[in-house]
């Protein structure tokens, strides 16, 4: 235990002082801090466009709620998955039933009139991915991680020092967990600037009202990001276990970090739109009309019906889509932060789902009061149980891989 | 001398692991991609069915109408705004017009990830690449001691590291080749692809901008590799400039423009049409309760015929307002979108990466410049069916064509497709940024190299 300490201060001694972390770390604060204070902005400027939209909801509309725009959530700031998308405003006009399922997305005048209904932000954004916490720590901070390790063990045998180390009495095990232990904290220390500005700067900015589940559910994102980015500084160490040159370690982690990380979630999610055709929005609305006979009234129950099947295979396209990318933990991670933040992708189908019954009853006669309550902290937590497994478990495999690899190692 | 140490950079570049690397991520992530993509379109061409193809189209409902234009077949390369991208509007007589493909009911994975297309490859893959390619250029050949043996041979130092550009360029052009070739195989064969000469014409350039792009990269990593002491520095200093010009710069610059060029919020806008809406309607529903005073006051009594004129003041009204007045105010809320994102355009000028995106969006016709021009030809459109209608109703007197699509009354629909050079042209500024990058980092490289001890 002594011995193990010790080894671990020896690497944290060592990283510490070295270039790479305090760059990391600059990195880290300066990328967190734009993002925080880029997506805060933009947060406010959602919640003014709803502001200013419901408040130009006419008194009629207000009592039946046929315009109206879901509220943006705080943790976007964070984590901003799909609430930009579910924020846009929503009309449910009187022909719903036999046009595109539930709702249009799109704005809607006092007089009732929707115009221009989609021009309502700007499509540059659409361009790039946002930057937010989760991209930062998703994209930008696990490549950094990879980089800070991939020259834990290769590095050393290039120095000799491994030779050195290993001619004392070590087991190699304790000094591979050593490494992993003292760099990975290595790796805490030079986020934690970064992590508490962002934190401080999101407690005194104002327009943020957080509740205390709301810094439940934060500390569950920083909790994730931190297994997050122990499976890439676990993968560095694996590679830097399978090399015996750090040009090659670090030649062969950023290949796999480029495929993992960006290449295979697009691709699932790519991949299930073949698997899984759906059909336009704008075809199944007519294919609808072809089916309906007499009034909207007569035949609403038919054609939700069929609203009910085409949502269940958009589901299922999404379900292939979200398993097949979960081979990469990036995506894992995304959906796991988003539900968190409750921007994901389970509550953008539970406001579906709402919107959806609430027009069904009011339809049917039963008018209820429109409420669209998010998911609660253990409905996300529930939902997140999968995803926080998977990366558990690469981190489990990734590092009984480089521990099985170190034993084979040649030091020499 | 060149040819010779080209070749030996060549050879040890191709010798290396990272050349097989470049090679197999090429393959692995550029193939799939763009068979999915055209597996993709296809299938969104199959679903619009007889809506593809620009021009008019109503669904049989008497009032309303759509515009469509084609689906970008370079969308199979470059995705731009995606889903974002405006493929047709809707419109009706009494309202403005409703762009874009965005539903309630989809599937929202599309708005977190985006597509792997060429353009995400070239901007991520391929600049990592680059410098996993030329960060021990120098730095490397300095450590190894081989810097001086090659420095003891009358070699000029420029000769030497645009030697080193071309060896380590030329290699990645070599690694990337076959699945380039690929690409084009599954381009030409896939089915649902179906490209023209100009839009191979098209592809040809993108693939031109694409090296262009990667070439900066190659010569920021050379002239990293002359600053720099030692590899291991060499690619911290890589990897932080690769983080900033490729993950930061592109993905905040949007932000960064909102902030500085804040356009009102559509609702704002919205509000201001509604104004005017009402304001518009109040001499329309005057004449409207003259006519109905002139004939007994009471709707119901009046005749079939002067039930339709009635309606017809209204409708009169709906058509010169909507598709004039209303428009001028949606007009100038386009235009100052456009000049955010014109604004975002220029922040991000030093983002290689960030310059070829927009460049390669607006050749495929699936970026800004695209969806700029779709809904403006829009409102052109619309412009020049009131005035048709007006036209006909000026020379024939009747006035069911208010309510009632006529096609032969329907003008031309066009998106103007500006041609490869025009859009070159546009972005000239761009391009010329992009070659001046390379050619300040091989003279900073050169500087650096002229001081540095060997």
């Amino acid at each position: 235990m002594r011995l193990l300490w010790t080894l671990i201060q020896r690497e944290l001694l060592e990283d510490l002082t070295s270039s790479r972390y305090v760059l990391a770390s600059v990195l880290c604060v300066v990328l967190c801090l734009t993002s925080i204070v880029l997506m805060l902005d933009d947060y406010k400027r959602r919640l003014e466009r709803y502001n200013s939209q419901m408040a130009a909801v006419t008194q009629e509309q207000l009592q039946t709620r046929l315009s109206f725009a879901k509220r943006p959530q705080p943790l976007s700031v964070m984590a901003r998955g799909v609430d930009e998308v579910m924020g846009r405003s929503l009309n449910i006009t009187g022909w719903q039933p036999e046009e595109e399922p539930i709702a249009h997305v799109g704005g809607r005048s006092a007089e009732g009139r929707h115009l221009y209904g989609f021009a309502q932000g700007q499509h540059l954004f659409a361009l790039f991915a946002t930057p937010d916490f989760v991209y930062i720590v998703g994209v930008v901070l696990s490549a950094f991680a990879t980089f800070l390790s991939f020259g834990t063990i290769c590095g050393e045998k290039q120095t000799h020092m491994l030779s050195l180390l290993m001619s004392y009495s070590i087991r190699r095990p304790t000094l591979l967990f050593a490494k992993w232990l003292g760099g990975y904290i290595s790796l805490l220390i030079s986020l934690c600037p970064a992590m508490l500005l962002m934190l401080v700067f999101l407690t005194v900015s104002s327009g943020v009202p957080l509740q205390t589940e709301d810094w439940i559910r934060i500390a569950g994102i920083i909790g994730l990001s931190l297994i997050y980015l122990l499976i890439f500084f676990t993968l560095g160490l694996l590679t830097s276990t399978l090399t015996h040159q750090p040009a090659t370690a670090l030649i062969l982690v950023l290949s796999v970090w480029a495929l993992w990380v960006l290449g295979a979630p697009r691709i699932g999610c790519s991949a299930a739109k073949g698997l899984r055709p759906v059909q336009p929005n704008f075809t199944f609305g007519l294919h609808k009309r072809a089916v309906k006979q007499g009034s909207v009234e007569d035949s609403q129950e038919t054609l939700w019906k069929m609203d009910d099947e085409y949502i269940a295979t958009v589901d299922a396209q999404m379900g292939i889509a979200e398993n097949l990318s979960r081979f990469s933990p990036f995506a894992s991670y995304v959906y796991a932060s988003t539900t968190l933040a409750q921007t994901g992708i389970t509550d953008a189908q539970n406001f579906r789902r709402q919107v959806a019954d609430w027009d069904r009853e009011r339809r049917r006669g039963r008018p209820t009061e429109l409420s669209l309550p998010p998911l609660r902290l253990e409905q996300s937590v529930l939902g997140i149980a999968n995803d926080l497994i998977l990366l558990l478990s690469w981190n489990a495999l990734l590092f009984t891989g480089a521990h099985v690899a170190f034993l084979r190692y040649d030091v020499r | 001398m060149l040819l010779t140490l080209v070749h030996k950079e060549m050879l040890g570049q191709v010798l290396n692991v990272r050349f097989y690397v470049s090679f197999a991520l090429a393959f692995l992530l550029l193939v799939p991609a763009t068979y999915i993509l055209a597996t993709d379109c296809g299938l969104m061409q199959r679903e619009y069915g007889p809506l593809i193809g620009e021009g008019f189209y109503t669904p049989g409902g008497w009032d309303r109408f759509w515009v469509c234009r084609e689906i970008p077949r370079l969308r199979v390369l470059a995705s731009g705004l995606d889903e974002n991208l405006s493929l047709r509007s809707h419109n009706t007589v009494y309202e403005g017009a409703y762009f874009g493909e965005s539903q309630f009911v989809h599937n929202f994975l599309r708005d977190m990830l985006s597509h792997l297309d060429f353009v995400f490859f070239i901007n991520v893959v391929g600049s990592l690449l680059a410098f996993t390619f030329t960060y021990d250029a120098i730095s490397g050949e300095r450590q190894r001691g081989t810097l001086r043996l090659v420095m003891a041979n009358p070699v000029r130092r420029a000769l030497l590291l645009l030697s080193k550009f071309l060896g380590s360029y030329l290699s990645f052009v070599v690694s990337v080749l076959p699945a380039l070739g690929a690409v084009v195989l599954v381009l030409y064969l896939h089915p649902d692809v179906g490209f023209r000469a100009s839009d191979w014409e098209a592809s040809f350039w993108l693939f031109v901008l694409a090296m262009l792009s990667v070439a900066v990269y190659f010569m920021l990593g050379v002239f990293v590799s002359c600053v720099t002491p030692e590899p291991r520095t060499t690619l911290t200093a890589l990897m932080t400039i690769w983080v900033f010009l490729v993950l930061v710069v592109p993905n905040f610059s949007p932000f960064v423009a909102a902030e500085l060029y804040p356009i009102p919020a559509f609702h704002q806008v919205q509000r201001q049409a509604d104004a005017l809406t009402q304001e518009n309607a109040r001499p329309a529903h005057a004449q409207q309760r003259k006519f109905l005073d002139a004939h007994g006051g009471n709707y119901e009594a009046l005749s079939e015929e002067n039930k339709i004129e009635y309606q017809a003041i209204w409708l009169d009204h709906c058509r010169t307002f909507y598709a004039q007045e209303l428009t001028k105010v949606w007009e100038a809320f386009f235009n100052q979108m456009d000049a955010q994102a014109r604004l975002a355009q220029y922040l991000s000028l030093m983002s290689p990466s960030a310059t070829f995106t927009y460049l390669a969006s607006d050749l495929a016709h699936t970026g800004i410049e695209s969806e700029h021009a779709f809904r403006l030809a829009t409102i052109r459109f619309r412009r020049q069916y009131a005035a048709n209608v007006g036209e006909y109703i000026e020379r024939t007197g009747d006035k069911t064509k208010l309510w009632v699509i006529d096609s032969k009354l329907v003008p031309p629909f066009r998106v103007p497709r500006p041609t490869i050079s025009a859009v070159v042209s546009t972005h000239l500024s761009q391009c010329l940024v992009l070659v001046l990058y390379s050619v300040l980092c091989f003279c900073g490289a050169q500087v650096a190299f002229i001081r540095s001890s060997i």
